[in-house]
């Protein structure tokens, strides 16, 4: 199957910035997450989960997991804010 | 995941993330949502009892578990409906074993019924295993003589008694049947070749009369069956008749009508659609028929059709139209004739009575009136 990521990475020459996480944000409504490490909040204004390198808050509201597997989990509801620290 | 075929779980634990992330290493969840103290999650059905275990050991305070979907597991516990089941199999495969009905094919000139109740008190039993049909058939070929061949099978719950009837020559029978006149006549000429000549030249037969009869008195005057062979000619008279009225009153409808319906059901009218009949004079025609071909509810369905009528009189002329009249009346007897038959005379004849004329028509032809069976003369 046709991996828009992985051929994305392929393209580009100096790769090594990449993080070790990909994000879709779908118009604000769903947001898909590959790479995770760990979910850390879970709450329908917010929802937090680990990465390789740092933490990744999502802010919105109605916010609910529709899909949880080991290292990827798909958010629905209204996304105001992804943020990284 | 089909919404139909899920686990889901209701769950109220102080670690919640923790336990969604162990329970995520190993298992795909669903719709997670947190509701004031509670955590609502889906998975599959499959893994839903290995998650329950799994929240179990984990100490989870309040656990609460709803399986939705079909389960084949769930079905096989029903014991009503297994039992059933295994009843209603039983019930068929034991009726299966019997025979419930007997058939006759092929039976023209032999009684059904004579038949099957012949083959009903043959049968040993009605279990199919205990049913010999060969017995069955040579019990019907020797108890039947009109039967020429008798095949019997059993397909499903009846017994097929299929029959070819024997079609015996007259001869075979010992019995002749006589030359039978076939047409009104007087007869002409006779050729008599074998049999006893019941008529003779000049004699006037009818449809039916005997002509020549099946049978000869040898030298010591014995009667001796014989085929009856005969050329029988007659002059036939093919008459049509018809009566022309110069004065006539009678009832013709006008083209207009109404038409009313109704639907029954064991004589308890269910739906109707009646019209008030406006019409002074009138003809009524009443249709009937079912609605549905089965006898589980026989819906009949009715149509009442009302003709307006109105009375004419009619004056004709007898000699004005007395032209058409014969030729139509000729026509209608000339429809009588066979093809390639010779007219040897034609008459028409009237009587008025009063403006009312009674006509008839008469053409001769010369015919061969006798019914010869299995004999051909040779061609002159």
């Amino acid at each position: 199957m046709f991996n828009f990521f992985d051929e994305i990475k392929q393209n580009l020459k100096k790769n090594d910035f990449l993080p070790s996480y990909n994000l879709i944000n779908l118009s604000g409504k769903i947001l898909y997450v590959e790479g995770h490490c760990g979910l850390t909040i879970l709450s329908p204004t917010v929802i937090s989960f680990k990465i390789k390198k740092g933490r990744i808050i999502v802010e919105g509201t109605d916010l609910f997991l529709s899909e949880l597997s080991q290292n990827t989990l798909k958010i629905e509801g209204n996304i105001k804010k992804v943020e990284e620290f | 995941m089909k919404k139909n075929n899920r686990s889901h779980f209701k769950i109220k634990a102080l670690n919640k993330e923790k336990i969604l992330n162990n329970l995520s290493k190993d298992y795909l969840l669903f719709n997670i949502k947190q509701t004031d103290r509670y955590i609502e999650f889906d998975s599959n059905k499959e893994d839903g009892e290995k998650i329950e275990t799994i929240l179990l050991k984990n100490n989870v305070k309040e656990l609460s578990v709803k399986h939705k979907g079909f389960k084949l597991k769930t079905l096989l516990k029903m014991w009503g409906v297994i039992v059933g089941l295994i009843l209603g199999l039983c019930a068929y495969c034991f009726q299966y074993f019997f025979v419930f009905k007997i058939e006759v094919w092929g039976c023209e000139n032999l009684s059904d019924k004579e038949l099957i109740s012949f083959v009903e008190n043959q049968l040993n039993s009605k279990f199919r295993y205990f049913i010999n049909t060969k017995e069955i058939e040579i019990a019907v070929k020797n108890n039947f003589e009109k039967v020429s061949s008798v095949s019997i099978a059993i397909v499903g719950q009846s017994l097929i008694v299929s029959i070819n009837e024997a079609v015996l020559p007259d001869e075979m029978e010992g019995e002749f049947s006589p030359i039978i006149s076939q047409y009104d006549g007087l007869v002409t000429d006779i050729n008599l070749v074998q049999g006893t000549c019941n008529v003779q030249v000049g004699d006037i037969v009818q449809k039916g009369d005997v002509l020549v009869y099946p049978y000869i008195y040898d030298a010591d005057g014995e009667q001796m069956a014989v085929q009856p062979k005969a050329q029988i000619q007659a002059d036939v008279w093919i008459k049509s008749e018809d009566v022309f009225y110069e004065y006539l009153i009678k009832e013709e409808r006008t083209g207009r009508k109404i038409v009313c319906s109704e639907v029954s059901l064991f004589n308890l009218i269910i739906y109707s659609n009646t019209k008030e009949n406006s019409f002074d004079n009138y003809e009524s025609e009443v249709e009937s028929y079912y609605l549905t071909k089965n006898n589980i509810l026989p819906f009949i369905y009715a149509k009442y059709t009302f003709y307006e009528t109105k009375t004419i009189e009619i004056n004709r002329n007898f000699e004005e139209e007395k032209d058409e009249v014969i030729e139509k009346l000729r026509a209608k007897s000339l429809i009588s004739l066979s093809e390639n038959e010779i007219i040897k005379d034609e008459k028409c004849s009237i009587n008025n009575a009063g403006g009312i004329y009674y006509l008839s028509y008469t053409i001769t032809i010369e015919k061969d009136i006798g019914e010869s069976y299995g004999y051909q003369f040779p061609q002159s």
